[in-house]
């Protein structure tokens, strides 16, 4: 018979602790004073942040590796006085800030799926991102799967379910009384993990009633999801797409109430766009790159003043195509996880399933 | 005070109790002129003052003194012609309004309402501007502790 | 009962909807506790307009771009206070008057629905149910039910134009009148303030740690037009940086609140979008209780008079120099 590895719920602070001595751990962690849950670590938890493995995080997992404002570098202009024609450019570089490993506990697998998608972008073939990756090695992902779906989580209809632990080094799935594992990498990383916290890794046999919960609890789970929206098929989307494109009426008409802000995007797992700017003060600077957003005027303009994308239509049409369209192109997936995220924020009732349906039924 | 701006720490230091940075935006024609002949009558003054010259008190944007509060000044003094007195006759009518209703804000994001000033000085009062400078780098000081 | 108000409403539009080019209202959400704006064209379209206590969206918002981008004219379904937008528009010839034509809604009070989310203890609402004096919301495990009167948005309990909106060219009269005791305007402002300088440099620093400079709280308002040219986002010349922390996401929220002193009619619509949940409206309402202590000025009240700071007294009543020396 199959050995079950389990973590007990009520060990799970203990848990919790336990690894933080020996990595940084980071957690969804709710702010019960404006209620916004965000991964954060677990260091800050007190009366006013308790954790919440619940629902979803207002941010998603891409604010720890590729946050919102980060420094490149500083330089400085360097005059020599006996020397006036000559300058020197002295850059410094941010070090290696953290070397300790990480463990981020908690994560759905639809964020999971968000982070395989950010690697795509930053570290695949030669595009690899050395600031992303400074943050995003040494990191062991332990995923929880949901035992509650929400009405706005689609991940079934793009090919994902609540329960794939896509590149997850754990997964977890919870049947209320215990966390069973159900996902493990192979890994020696892994291995050594489990090997050192084996006290709170216990095992036992598989049992018709943890059988049948297990069973029960994904089979509702999808259920629930796939009723969410319809299923999406990669290929006839990107035609859909394309024929489509020149349709300005009705992007227009779908789009009209948008009021081009960045909330979607911002709070979505897979977008990626930044912008890069220098600063300087006398003779010292930096250059950092912030997160930028399509939906955004800027974002087109161009020196000589024109604008490309200058109605929302056109960029909201560039938000929907990026990933609906030219991301499957290139990495063959959809470039959305179906977290739902978007929906949630969005301050005027945008559902991005509702415009896909309607470019759809075109 | 630490009303400073923590994304551009490099690019400002935390100032110190005696060494003060207060900004001031002096209008051209009357302010400006009467620091100027403050400065040739030998008046003696604080240093702790950075003078900007703006065309018009009614030229000063409210986000020039926000702007220099959040890179770190301990205090903004704003100086122009007198009310009526104005070159371009009515562009310090305006400026009152809006620095007015700065000085009753500033309180609210939690900096004290003395560190920031308007003072009408005309190019004549040289003596007024040295006494109102003064007086201000002094409060400025008396907060910082 | 509310249906009385729908029908009513739905039969002012059949009669208008000839002459205009689009009509902007309100219409069912799937989301709990939500609305969407909807834009008509056509009769059939009609019945999907709806009208209730959730109908928290300023439809203002859109009348400026809009009117920019067609030929005829627009109805916009407003309550009374979204009016205020609509006149300070055309005061400050943001729009033109016979462009727009505001139907008005006599209102009994809107839900703000962060107070019931707070209620809730901040659990995720999977569905709600109003009816005239309670709401019922369910969370994935429990359900609650809520008296109305005590989930107001902040200003119906101060509001005094419910059935008489300051200007319109459509009132629907409601028979539900705004049945609530009224509180003192500015009160919490007032009571924010005596926690003294510190707590209140704390506090907002605070909040704005969790600002991602969205902007949508800028583009969400209705008077802040100038969303495509910001200030905040300029290269050149470079007035704010672009880096998102909680000092740059003050300065812009500081500049935004300096281009509406005298303006924002308070309509609560920015605090609302905020995905950060920062309590922006509280910075609106210290600006406007200053201008009306200084000026005695309202936004929105009046149609062809300047905002404060577009014009000048030579004597000020309100404003005493202050000596230095
Ligand atoms: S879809 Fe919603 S959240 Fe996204 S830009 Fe438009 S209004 Fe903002
Ligand atoms: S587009 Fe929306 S649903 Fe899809 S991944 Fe982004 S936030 Fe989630
Ligand atoms: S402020 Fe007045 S008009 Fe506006 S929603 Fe509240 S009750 Fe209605
Ligand atoms: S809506 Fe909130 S998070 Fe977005 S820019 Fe405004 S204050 Fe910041």
């Amino acid at each position: 018979m199959e050995k079950l590895i389990y973590i007990k719920k009520e060990s799970l602070k203990n848990f919790l602790e336990k690894i933080s001595k020996d990595y940084d751990v980071y957690l969804p962690i709710q702010n019960k004073k404006n209620g916004i849950i965000n991964f954060d670590s677990i260091n800050i938890l007190n009366e006013n942040y308790i954790m919440n493995l619940k629902e979803k995080t207002r941010q998603s997992l891409k604010f720890l590796f590729f946050p919102p404002y980060e420094s490149l570098f500083e330089f400085e202009y360097k005059k020599d006085i006996k020397n006036p024609e000559v300058t020197e450019i002295a850059l410094s570089k941010p070090g290696n800030s953290n070397l300790r490993e990480k463990v981020i506990f908690g994560i759905k697998p639809c964020d999971v799926r968000g982070i395989d998608y950010l690697d795509l972008v930053f570290n695949s073939g030669n595009n690899k991102d050395p600031y992303y990756l400074n943050k995003r090695e040494n990191t062991i992902i332990i995923s929880i799967g949901c035992s509650i779906v929400y009405p706005d989580c689609f991940c079934t209809s793009i090919g994902g379910s609540p329960f794939n632990f896509g590149n997850a080094n754990i997964g977890l799935l919870d049947i209320g009384s215990d966390l069973i594992v159900t996902k493990l990498d192979e890994s020696e990383k892994i291995k050594k993990f489990i090997a050192d916290y084996k006290d709170f890794f216990e095992k036992k046999d598989m049992d018709d009633e943890t059988e049948n919960k297990i069973n029960e609890i994904v089979l509702q789970s999808n259920k629930t999801c796939s009723t969410n929206w319809k299923k999406i098929n990669p290929e006839n989307i990107t035609a859909k797409m394309e024929s489509t494109f020149k349709e300005d009426a009705l992007w227009q008409e779908i789009t009209k109430k948008c009021i081009s802000c960045a909330a979607c995007t911002y709070v979505c797992p897979t977008c990626v766009c930044f912008n890069i700017a220098d600063e300087q003060k006398d003779k010292k600077g930096e250059r950092y790159r912030c997160w930028d957003f399509c939906t955004n005027y800027y974002y087109t303009l161009e020196a000589s003043g024109h604008n490309p994308r200058e109605k929302i239509y056109q960029r909201y049409r560039n938000k929907i195509n990026c990933k609906y369209n030219y991301f499957i192109k290139r990495n063959k997936n959809l470039y959305c996880v179906g977290c739902g995220r978007c929906i949630d924020v969005c301050p005027v009732g945008m559902d991005i399933r509702e415009i896909v349906s309607s470019i759809i039924s075109f | 005070m630490n009303f400073i701006n923590e994304g551009s720490k490099s690019l400002n230091v935390k100032n110190k109790k005696e060494d003060v940075k207060i900004v001031a935006f002096l209008c051209n024609w009357c302010s400006y002129a009467g620091a100027d002949a403050a400065g040739t009558s030998r008046l003696r003054q604080p240093e702790d003052i950075r003078i900007i010259r703006v065309p018009c008190s009614g030229r000063i944007n409210p986000l020039f003194i926000l702007k220099a509060f959040n890179l770190g000044a301990d205090g903004v003094l704003v100086s122009g012609c007198h009310p009526n007195d104005c070159h371009y006759s009515e562009g310090n009518f305006y400026a009152r309004r809006r620095l007015e209703v700065i000085k009753e804000f500033l309180p609210f994001i939690g900096i004290d309402k003395r560190r920031f000033s308007y003072q009408w000085v005309s190019a004549s009062e040289a003596q007024k501007w040295q006494k109102v400078v003064i007086n201000f780098v002094k409060i400025i000081k008396e907060i910082n502790g | 009962m509310v249906n009385i108000l729908e029908n009513k409403l739905k039969e002012k539009i059949s009669s208008l909807i000839e002459e205009l080019e689009i009509i902007i209202g309100y219409s069912e959400s799937k989301a709990p506790l939500k609305i969407n704006p909807v834009f008509i064209k056509t009769k059939e379209e009609i019945d999907r307009l709806i009208f209730n206590n959730l109908c928290v969206n300023n439809l203002a918002t859109y009348s400026y771009y809009l009117s920019a981008d067609t030929k005829g004219k627009i109805g916009i379904i407003l309550k009374p206070c979204d009016v205020k937008s609509i006149i300070q528009l055309i005061s400050e010839e943001l729009l033109i008057k016979n462009k727009i034509k505001t139907i008005v809604i006599g209102c009994n009070g809107i839900i703000d629905y962060k107070k019931i989310n707070k209620a809730v203890n901040y659990q995720k609402i999977i569905s709600a149910k109003l009816d005239e004096n309670n709401i019922t919301v369910n969370t994935i495990d429990k359900s609650f039910n809520f008296k109305l009167k005590d989930f107001f948005a902040q200003k119906c309990y101060v509001c005094n134009i419910y059935d008489n909106p300051p200007y319109y060219d459509e009132f629907i009269e409601n028979d539900l009148k705004l049945n609530l005791e009224k509180k003192k305007e500015y009160e919490d402002i007032e009571e924010f303030e005596k926690s003294g300088l510190e707590k209140i440099y704390k506090f907002w620093e605070e909040e704005f740690n969790n600002c991602i400079r969205c902007y949508a709280c800028r583009n969400i308002c209705p008077l802040e037009v100038c969303r495509d040219k910001c200030i905040a986002q300029l290269d050149e010349p470079h007035w704010q940086s672009h880096k998102i922390n909680s000092s740059e996401g003050k300065f812009f929220q500081l500049i935004r609140i300096f281009h509406l002193a005298g303006r924002c009619t308070e309509c609560g619509e920015c605090e609302r979008v905020c995905p950060a949940n920062i309590e922006l409206l509280k910075l609106m309402k210290k600006v406007n209780q200053i201008i009306l202590k200084l000026f005695d000025y309202r936004p929105g009240l009046i149609l062809d008079m300047k905002p404060p700071l577009l014009t000048f007294k030579n004597v000020e009543q309100n404003i005493k120099d202050e000596e230095l020396i």
